[in-house]
C-alpha cells in the first residue's frame, strides 16, 4: 500500500518538475530551432517550421565563433581561479578571525553589491586607459575578478562562519599553520559552494560584453560574444547564424557545469555536512 | 582529489596573471597611428601617414569602406589606413565612444549619423571635430574643381549644425523613404495607388471593412524615426509659411537653435496653432491604422509583419532594396509610393507641394587626435577621394545606396527608391528635435500615450508646450541667451 | 535535538554572535593604552591581513576607485567629455524635483515586490519538490537540468517573448482568448506593459538561488526530519515548522538579492520597451543610463547612481533586521 502510495506521489513529483524544467529550456529550444532557418523563415515568425534545414548556418557560425573561443576560455578559467582564491582567502579572514576593522571592511565588501554598473563604465576605462592596460587580457580579467568576488565572499563567509569550532580545535592541536588548515580542511567542505560559484562566475564572465566591448579592440584578443554579435547590425540580425553561434557557445557553459555539478555532488556525499 | 584541486589551481592562478600581465604590458594600449606622422618617410620621399576610421556595422559598410581605401592605396602607397568595426549597433558605437573619448583614445575618423548627432556627441561634450567648411573651397584633385560643388547646397546645409552653423560632418549617402504597398491585395481589392492622404486614408478604411485578415498598416513607435520623418514631412506642406518668421538671423531655409528658442521665447511658436495642432491630429489620424502593438516595434518587426502578409503598407528606406532583391524577397508583387499630398481641404494653410522623405547617412567626422596629431589634410584629402564622382560611382554600384554628391547616375535597382519630389527641410514645429535628445524623448513618450488614447489633443498639446517652454529656457540659462543679445548673435 | 547555531553550516548575514571585533581589553583603559591593545591584536591577526590582502587589492583599484570618481560626478555637470564644472547640489536638487525619477522608483518597487515574493517561493517550491524525490539518481539529473538553464542567453529570452507579446503575429493573444481575455497590446499598451516585462521571467526558477535553497534543505539534520515523521507531522506541517525555519537564512539571502536585482536591472526594460508607453516601463537602472548615454548628463546619471546606492542600503538595512534569520 505505501509503496504504491508513495509510486504515484513519485510520477506526479517527476511529471511536475518535468514541466517545468521545460518551461525554463523552452527559449533554449527556440533558439536551437530557430539556429537551422533561412533568413527568410525567420522573418515568418518564431515558430514557423523551416522548409528546409541550413546547415550552411552552422559553418558560418563555426568560423566565427572558434577563433574567440580560446580567448573567452582562457579569460574566464583566470576570472574563476582568482576569484576562489582571493575570495576564500578573505572569507576565512572575515569568518574566522576577529581582527580590528573586521566588521567595517566587510561591510564595505559587501556595499559593492549595490553600485549599479553602468555608472562606472567610464571611470574605469580612464583608469584602464591611464594604466596602460588596454588591449590585454588582464584588462577583462582583473574586473571580474573584482566584480566576482564581492559575493562569493559574500557566500563563502557565512559558510566558514557556520564551521564547527571543533573541527578547527583538533587541527590547531596539531599545531598546523592557518593556509594548511584553510587548504586541507576547509576548502574540501566548502567543494558545494565553490562549485557554485566557479559556474557563477564561469557564466558572467562568459557572457560579458560591453566591458570587453569597450577596451578590446584587438581582433586577436577579442571575447566570442563578440563572434556571436557579428551576425547582428545597424539595419538587421541574421539570426539563423546567430543562434547556431549561441549554441556553439553554449558548449563549453554545458562542458563547465557537468563537470561542476560532479564535483559538487561528489562533496555533498562525502560529508561533514551532517548533525 | 581534494587537496590535488587547491595544488591545480595555485600554478593556474600564478599562470593566468603572468600571461594577462605580460600581455597587459606589451600593448601600451595607444592606436598603433601613435607614431608621429610627419616623421618616418617612405622610399619616395613622402611622409608615412596613417590614420583609423571606425564605424559600426551596417550593411556593406565594411565592403564599401574596404574599396575605397584600396583604391587609395593605389594612389597614395605611404598613406595607411585602417577600418574597423568596432560595435554592432550605434548605440554600442556611442558607448564605445564616448569611453574612448574620456580616456583619450579615440580613432582619427569615424563614420556616424549626420545633422545635429556629431555637435551633440562631440562639440558638446567639450570635444573640438574638425569644421570642414575651409575644405569646400579647395580644389579637390579628384574633380579639380571646388570641393563644395560636388554637394547640393540644400544637402550641405543639413549638414550643417544647428547650433553652431558649422560643418563638422559630411554625409556620403541619402537614405530616400518611400511607404511599400502589397500589390496582390491592391488588385485583389481594386484599389488605387493613392496621391492625396484623404485617398490613402479611404485605402486604408477599405482595407479594414474587406476584412482579409491583414492589418493596413504596419508602423513603428519604439523610437523616434517614424514619427519624426512624418513630422518633417508634413511640416513642408503646412507650416512653411512660418520659415521667414522664425528664420530670421541666418536666413538659410532652416532653424538654428538659437533662432527656434528666440521663436519659443517669444511665442512665434505656439503649439495650440491650427497648423500646428494639426500635424498632431493627422499622426493620430494615421496611426489609428497601424497594427496594434507599434509602441513596442521596431522598423525591423514592422518591416517582418509586411513580409509576412499581415500588413498591406510599410516603411521602407532604399537600405531595403538590395534585401528585398534577394534573401528576402516578398512573395507578393510589391512596388512603392511617396508620401502622399496633404490637400487643404484637410490642412487649410497647406502649399500642397510635397517634399521628399530623406536621410542623410554615413557622415564622416574628424575626430580631435586627427587636429591633434596634425593629418587633417591628409585626412580631408581621403575624404575628398572617398566623395569624388568615380569612387561614389563605385560605392553605388556595390552598395546601391545613393551618393549625395551630384553628378552620379543613381543605381538601376534603386527605382523604386528614387526621389521625385524636392529634398526638405528641418523646419517642423512638432518634433522639438532641436531643443535636444531630452525634448525630442519626451514628444516621442507622450506621442506614444496620445496613440494609446491615454491622453487626448488637448491634454497633449498642455504638456508639450509647458515641455517646450522649459527646454528652451533651459538651454538659454545655459548658453547666456537673452533678448537683448539677440540670442547669442551679438 | 534543537538545532544550535554550531551544526547550521550556512547562515546568511554576519550575526553579532560570533563575538566583538575590537581588540578593546578592560574598561578604565586609557587611549594610549587602547591603541597598544589595537595595534598588538593586529599584529596578532597578522595572517588575517596578509589574507585580505589580494582581494582589498583588487576591490580598491577596479572597484572602489572607479566607484568614487563615478560618485563624485554627481557634484557636477558633466557631459562625459573633458569638461567638468562644480554645480554643489544642483542634480540632487533636481532629481528630488524630477517627477520621473519617482515615476520609475514606482515601477522598481513592482519589479522588487515580484523579484522577493515570486523570486523567492519558486526556487523554495522546486527545492522541495526535488528534495522529496525518492531516486537520489532522479534529484541529481534534475537538479543538472535546473542548473543548466543558466546557459539560456537573456538575450534569447528576450527575443522569445518580444515575438509572442506581438498582438498580431505572436502567440500570446490566441493564447489568452482561451481564457477568455481579449486581446490586448502586451508590450505596447500602458496598462500591460510592466507586467509583460515581469511576467517574461517566467517560471522564475533562478538556478542559482535554487542551488542554494536545495543545499541547504540538504544540509537539515536527517534526524529531525525522521523524528517530525515519527510524530505523525503532516508534509506541510513539517514543511512550515522545520525546514523553513532552518533555511530562513538562505531565504533571507535570496530576498535581499531580490531586492537588489529587482532596483538595479534595466536590461530587459532597456530592450523590450525603451521604458515602455511614455513611462510606464522607465526604471532607475534605465533612466540612469538614459541620463549618461542618451541625454549625455553624466553628472546626472551619477546622481541617480548615488540615490540609487543609498536606497538599496536602507531596503538591505531594514529587511536584515526585520527579517529573522535562523540564528535567533
Amino acid at each position: 500500500m505505501a509503496s504504491r502510495a508513495s509510486k504515484k506521489v513519485s510520477f506526479v513529483l517527476i511529471a511536475l518538475l518535468s514541466l517545468f524544467v521545460l518551461f525554463s529550456f523552452f527559449p533554449l529550444l527556440i533558439m536551437v530551432l530557430t539556429s537551422f532557418k533561412s533568413k527568410m523563415d525567420v522573418s515568418l515568425g518564431v515558430f514557423h517550421l523551416p522548409k528546409a534545414i541550413q546547415w550552411d548556418n552552422y559553418s558560418r557560425a563555426f568560423e566565427t565563433v572558434v577563433p574567440f573561443a580560446w580567448n573567452s576560455i582562457l579569460i574566464a578559467v583566470c576570472a574563476v581561479a582568482g576569484v576562489l582564491v582571493a575570495s576564500s582567502l578573505a572569507a576565512y579572514a572575515f569568518a574566522r578571525y576577529k581582527f580590528p576593522g573586521r566588521e567595517i571592511l566587510y561591510y564595505l565588501v559587501i556595499a559593492l553589491m549595490m553600485v549599479p554598473t553602468v555608472l562606472v563604465l567610464i571611470p574605469m576605462f580612464k583608469l584602464v586607459a591611464a594604466l596602460g592596460m588596454l588591449n590585454s587580457y588582464a584588462v577583462v580579467i582583473l574586473p571580474q575578478i573584482a566584480g566576482g568576488c564581492i559575493i562569493a565572499v559574500f557566500l563563502l563567509r557565512s559558510f566558514f562562519a557556520g564551521l564547527p569550532e571543533d573541527l578547527f580545535e583538533s587541527f590547531r592541536i596539531d599545531g598546523a599553520k592557518e593556509l594548511r588548515i584553510l587548504r586541507s580542511l576547509v576548502l574540501p567542505l566548502s567543494k558545494p559552494i565553490l562549485g557554485t560559484i566557479a559556474v557563477l562566475n564561469f557564466h558572467s564572465s562568459w557572457n560579458d560584453y560591453i566591458w570587453p566591448l569597450v577596451t578590446i579592440n584587438d581582433k586577436a584578443l577579442k571575447p566570442i560574444v563578440t563572434g556571436i554579435m557579428s551576425f547582428s547590425n545597424d539595419y538587421a540580425t541574421d539570426y539563423g547564424p546567430m543562434m547556431a553561434a549561441y549554441v556553439l557557445a553554449s558548449v563549453p557553459l554545458i562542458l563547465v557545469i557537468s563537470f561542476a555539478m560532479k564535483y559538487f555532488v561528489d562533496g555533498l556525499t562525502s560529508g561533514a555536512v551532517k548533525a | 582529489m581534494k587537496a590535488s584541486a587547491k595544488s591545480i589551481l595555485a600554478p593556474l592562478v600564478i599562470l593566468g596573471l603572468t600571461t594577462s600581465l605580460m600581455s597587459g604590458c606589451g600593448g601600451n594600449g595607444n592606436s598603433s597611428s601613435n607614431a608621429s606622422p610627419s616623421n618616418g618617410s617612405g622610399t619616395n620621399g613622402d611622409p608615412q601617414v596613417s590614420f583609423k576610421i571606425a564605424s559600426w556595422a551596417g550593411p556593406g559598410k565594411k565592403e564599401g569602406l574596404d574599396l575605397a581605401i584600396a583604391e587609395y592605396k593605389k594612389i597614395k602607397p605611404n598613406v595607411t589606413i585602417a577600418f574597423e568595426e568596432v560595435a554592432q549597433s550605434n548605440a554600442d558605437f556611442d558607448v564605445w565612444m564616448a569611453a574612448q573619448l574620456a580616456g583619450n583614445q579615440e580613432p582619427e575618423v569615424v563614420m556616424d549619423f549626420s545633422y545635429d548627432n556629431p555637435y551633440i556627441k562631440y562639440n558638446d561634450k567639450g570635444y573640438k571635430v574638425l569644421e570642414m567648411d575651409p575644405y569646400l573651397d579647395k580644389i579637390s584633385p579628384y574633380t579639380n574643381q571646388k570641393w563644395g560643388d560636388s554637394f547640393r547646397d540644400v544637402d550641405l546645409n543639413l549638414m550643417r549644425s544647428t547650433q553652431n552653423g558649422k560643418l563638422n560632418n559630411i554625409a556620403t549617402s541619402m537614405i530616400t523613404l518611400k511607404i511599400a504597398y502589397n500589390k496582390d491585395i491592391y488588385d485583389q481589392l481594386g484599389l488605387q495607388v493613392p496621391k492625396t492622404f484623404s485617398e490613402m486614408i479611404a485605402n486604408f478604411d477599405k482595407i479594414r471593412e474587406a476584412k482579409i485578415g491583414t492589418e493596413p498598416f504596419s508602423g513603428f513607435l519604439k523610437v523616434t524615426s517614424a514619427w519624426d520623418w512624418f513630422a518633417r514631412f508634413a511640416a513642408q506642406q503646412t507650416q512653411e509659411q512660418y520659415v521667414p518668421l522664425i528664420d530670421t538671423l541666418f536666413k538659410n531655409n532652416k532653424y538654428q537653435q538659437n533662432e527656434y528658442v528666440r521663436a519659443v521665447d517669444q511665442g512665434i511658436i505656439d503649439l495650440s496653432k491650427p497648423e500646428v495642432r494639426g500635424v498632431y491630429e493627422l499622426f493620430k489620424q494615421f496611426t489609428s491604422y497601424w497594427a496594434p502593438g507599434a509602441i513596442s516595434m521596431t522598423m525591423t518587426e514592422a518591416r517582418d509583419m509586411w513580409l509576412q502578409g499581415k500588413a498591406v503598407h510599410t516603411f521602407t528606406i532604399n537600405n531595403d532594396a538590395k534585401p528585398f532583391a534577394s534573401d528576402m524577397k516578398p512573395s507578393f508583387n510589391w512596388d512603392t509610393f511617396e508620401f502622399p499630398v496633404i490637400t487643404k481641404d484637410i490642412a487649410p494653410t497647406s502649399n500642397e507641394n510635397p517634399a521628399e522623405f530623406g536621410d542623410l547617412a554615413d557622415a564622416f567626422v574628424v575626430m580631435p587626435s586627427a587636429i591633434k596629431k596634425n593629418v587633417q589634410d591628409e585626412v580631408m584629402d581621403f575624404i575628398m577621394f572617398y566623395t569624388s564622382p568615380d569612387i561614389a560611382k563605385q560605392l553605388a554600384e556595390l552598395n546601391w545606396i545613393t551618393p549625395t554628391i551630384t553628378g552620379v547616375e543613381m543605381n538601376a535597382n534603386l527605382e523604386r527608391y528614387q526621389a521625385k519630389y524636392r529634398p526638405q527641410n528641418q523646419i517642423d514645429l512638432n518634433s522639438q528635435a532641436i531643443l535636444g535628445s531630452n525634448a525630442r524623448q519626451y514628444v516621442l513618450q507622450q506621442i506614444q500615450r496620445y496613440v494609446l488614447n491615454d491622453i487626448d489633443t488637448d491634454q497633449l498639446i498642455d504638456l508639450l508646450s509647458k515641455n517646450m517652454k522649459e527646454e528652451a529656457q533651459k538651454t538659454m540659462n545655459e548658453k547666456g541667451w537673452t533678448k537683448d543679445n539677440d540670442y547669442g548673435n551679438k | 535535538m534543537l538545532p544550535t547555531a554550531e551544526t547550521l553550516p550556512l547562515s546568511a548575514l554576519p550575526e553579532a554572535r560570533v563575538g566583538p571585533a575590537c581588540g578593546k581589553t578592560g574598561e578604565s583603559s586609557h587611549v594610549h593604552q587602547y591603541r597598544i591593545n589595537v595595534f598588538r591584536s593586529m599584529y596578532r591577526y597578522k595572517h588575517a591581513y596578509l589574507f585580505l590582502l589580494p582581494l582589498l587589492a583588487l576591490l580598491g583599484i577596479f572597484s572602489y576607485y572607479p566607484i568614487v570618481m563615478a560618485l563624485k560626478m554627481s557634484f557636477y555637470q558633466w557631459k562625459g567629455g573633458n569638461e567638468a564644472i562644480f554645480i554643489g547640489l544642483d542634480n540632487f536638487v533636481a532629481l528630488f524635483k524630477d517627477q520621473t525619477f519617482y515615476a520609475s522608483l514606482k515601477n522598481a518597487s513592482w519589479f522588487i515586490l515580484f523579484d522577493c515574493t515570486v523570486g523567492v517561493l519558486m526556487p523554495l517550491f522546486i527545492a522541495e519538490l526535488l528534495f522529496h524525490l525518492k531516486s537520489a539518481r532522479a534529484q541529481y539529473v534534475f537538479r543538472t537540468l535546473f542548473v543548466a538553464t543558466i546557459t539560456v542567453p537573456t538575450v534569447i529570452v528576450i527575443l522569445v517573448w518580444v515575438f509572442l507579446y506581438n498582438p498580431v503575429v505572436g502567440g500570446m493573444n490566441s493564447l489568452v482568448s482561451l481564457f477568455g481575455i481579449s486581446p490586448q497590446l502586451w508590450l505596447g499598451g500602458t496598462n500591460t506593459a510592466l507586467f509583460s516585462i515581469i511576467f517574461s521571467g517566467f517560471p522564475f526558477i533562478n538556478p542559482i538561488y535554487l542551488l542554494i535553497v536545495f543545499a541547504a534543505l540538504q544540509a537539515i539534520p536527517k534526524s529531525l526530519i525522521e523524528a517530525s515523521v515519527m510524530e505523525g507531522c503532516g508534509t506541510w506541517r513539517r514543511i512550515r515548522s522545520i525546514d523553513i525555519p532552518m533555511i530562513a537564512g538562505q531565504l533571507k539571502l535570496i530576498f535581499i538579492l531580490g531586492i537588489l536585482h529587482g532596483m538595479q536591472s534595466f536590461y530587459k526594460q532597456l530592450i523590450m520597451t525603451n521604458g515602455g508607453p511614455g513611462e510606464e516601463t522607465l526604471v532607475p537602472g534605465l533612466y540612469m543610463y538614459q541620463s549618461g548615454f542618451t541625454y549625455n548628463d553624466f553628472g546626472y546619471a551619477s546622481t541617480i547612481g548615488f540615490v540609487m546606492l543609498i536606497l538599496m542600503l536602507a531596503l538591505t538595512f531594514v529587511s536584515n533586521k526585520l527579517i529573522k534569520s535562523g540564528n535567533e
